[in-house]
């Protein structure tokens, strides 16, 4: 049940996005926030997962997460210095947040294959419902040119992230 | 005391005397620091001493590539990497680092070099010359490698700039792989055999290559690093990035 909250949570963050974007109230500063907001939330689960996780492959996909996603917060990071923006909190970072840390409190009270099951699928989830948000609402809201292609960059990676994560899913058996 | 033993002392002793009248001209010629020219009879004895201490069945060696085959061509890419820093990479050595070095980089076209047999090149590459700067390579070049290297240094005495620059061009043409967006591009790559390909990380994690045979191993590749490997033999290879397995590619070796 709380994987089915966290999702809804999920689907909330994007419609956000939407909103958001309807209204172009989204700046490069606030894209630059969620960025470095979804990956970190990404690592911490990550982390979780290589310590945690029972199967080597949930561990090695963990591991995984982590190198990946902190190459892209050095990148975004990189990106922000340079272009002297300072990352902007706002309503889908925080969201980001909420649904990490809630994801992190569920898999805390799981062990074993459930840990691995329900880890894996909210990767799966997590990784879908981002790159709705990078097509929706981060890419098209980007004004700056840079900015812009390091999220459609990303954006490659998430996909092959997705993809591995479906994979590890079938793996290991719904 | 029969004959035999007395010719050997005497034998002895006569080289002996020699090393040590080489050893007082080469200090009295300036010590033994590395920036004057040797001498003459520094260089015959030196020479001498290089034949007579290869052992004779390696010296007979014969270099498995015909010499009229083009295999002098795939070495050049070698050449550059591992020689080309002390021997040029026209093997004639005028580099920077050549006059500083003692003995003096010899130019590998001339008849001193030219003089050696095949096997005695072979030998020299993978054992290196004690008290030069000439390291042993083996263990980091191939015995088959080692050959081209030979084939190289019998090209060196007619090498023209333009063989060089062909050379160089067939190593570096359409032969590099870019990882990027966690994709190789291009993913499907046809090359023909002795082409060295390049697998350049433009993306802000590792990757890596890995084949099902095993042919291509490169280890973690971190961003903005390279990977390089010689393909000799027709084949093709399926390679996967083991971190993200659906970034696939295959290379065809014709």
């Amino acid at each position: 049940m709380k994987h089915y909250a966290l999702v809804l949570g999920m689907v909330g963050l994007v419609a956000a996005g939407d909103r958001m974007s309807a209204r172009q109230a989204i700046n490069d500063a606030q894209i630059a926030a969620i960025v470095v907001t979804a990956n970190q939330v990404d690592i911490d689960a990550g982390k979780l997962a290589e310590t945690k996780g029972s199967s080597q492959q949930i561990k090695d996909f963990g591991k995984q997460m982590v190198t990946d996603h902190t190459g892209v917060n050095k990148q975004a990071t990189d990106l922000v210095t340079r272009l002297k923006v300072t990352p902007e909190d706002n309503p889908t970072a925080q969201s980001l947040k909420k649904g990490g840390v809630d994801n992190i409190k569920n898999l805390n009270t799981l062990s074993g294959a459930a840990f691995d099951k329900a880890y894996i699928a909210h990767e799966v989830d997590y990784h879908q419902a981002v790159l709705d948000a990078v097509d929706k609402t981060l890419i098209p809201g980007a004004t700056n040119a840079d900015l812009k292609a390091l999220l459609v960059k990303v954006r490659q990676a998430f996909q092959a992230h997705l993809d591995h994560a479906k994979m590890v899913q079938a793996a290991i058996g719904k | 005391m029969g004959r035999f033993s007395r010719d050997a002392i005497i034998t002895l002793l006569l080289v002996g005397a020699a090393a040590a009248g080489a050893g007082v001209a080469m200090l009295a010629g300036g010590g033994l620091g590395a920036n004057h020219e040797p001498g003459r009879l520094e260089e015959v004895m030196a020479t001498e001493a290089l034949h007579f201490s290869i052992p004779g069945a390696a010296k007979r060696a014969q270099n498995p590539h015909a010499p009229e085959a083009d295999v002098w061509r795939e070495a050049a890419p070698l050449f550059a990497g591992r020689c080309a820093m002390c021997h040029d990479a026209d093997g004639h050595g005028q580099t920077d680092l050549a006059p500083r070095m003692y003995p003096r980089v010899p130019d590998l076209g001339g008849s001193r070099v030219q003089g050696f047999s095949d096997g005695e090149l072979f030998w020299i590459i993978q054992s290196g010359i004690r008290l030069t700067g000439m390291p042993g390579f083996r263990g980091l070049v191939s015995d088959d490698d080692t050959w081209k290297l030979v084939a190289f240094v019998r090209r060196v005495p007619s090498l023209t700039p333009a063989d060089l620059q062909a050379s160089h061009d067939r190593a570096v043409t359409g032969t590099v792989v870019v990882m990027d967006g966690t994709r190789f591009h291009p993913d499907d790559l046809t090359v023909p055999r002795g082409t060295i390909v390049t697998f350049t990380n433009k993306d802000f994690f590792p990757h890596n290559v890995q084949s099902e045979s095993g042919r291509l191993h490169s280890g973690p590749i971190d961003p903005d690093q390279s990977w390089s490997v010689r393909l000799d033999q027709a084949g093709t290879f399926h390679y996967v990035c083991t971190l993200h397995p659906g970034m696939t590619g295959v290379l065809h070796v014709r």
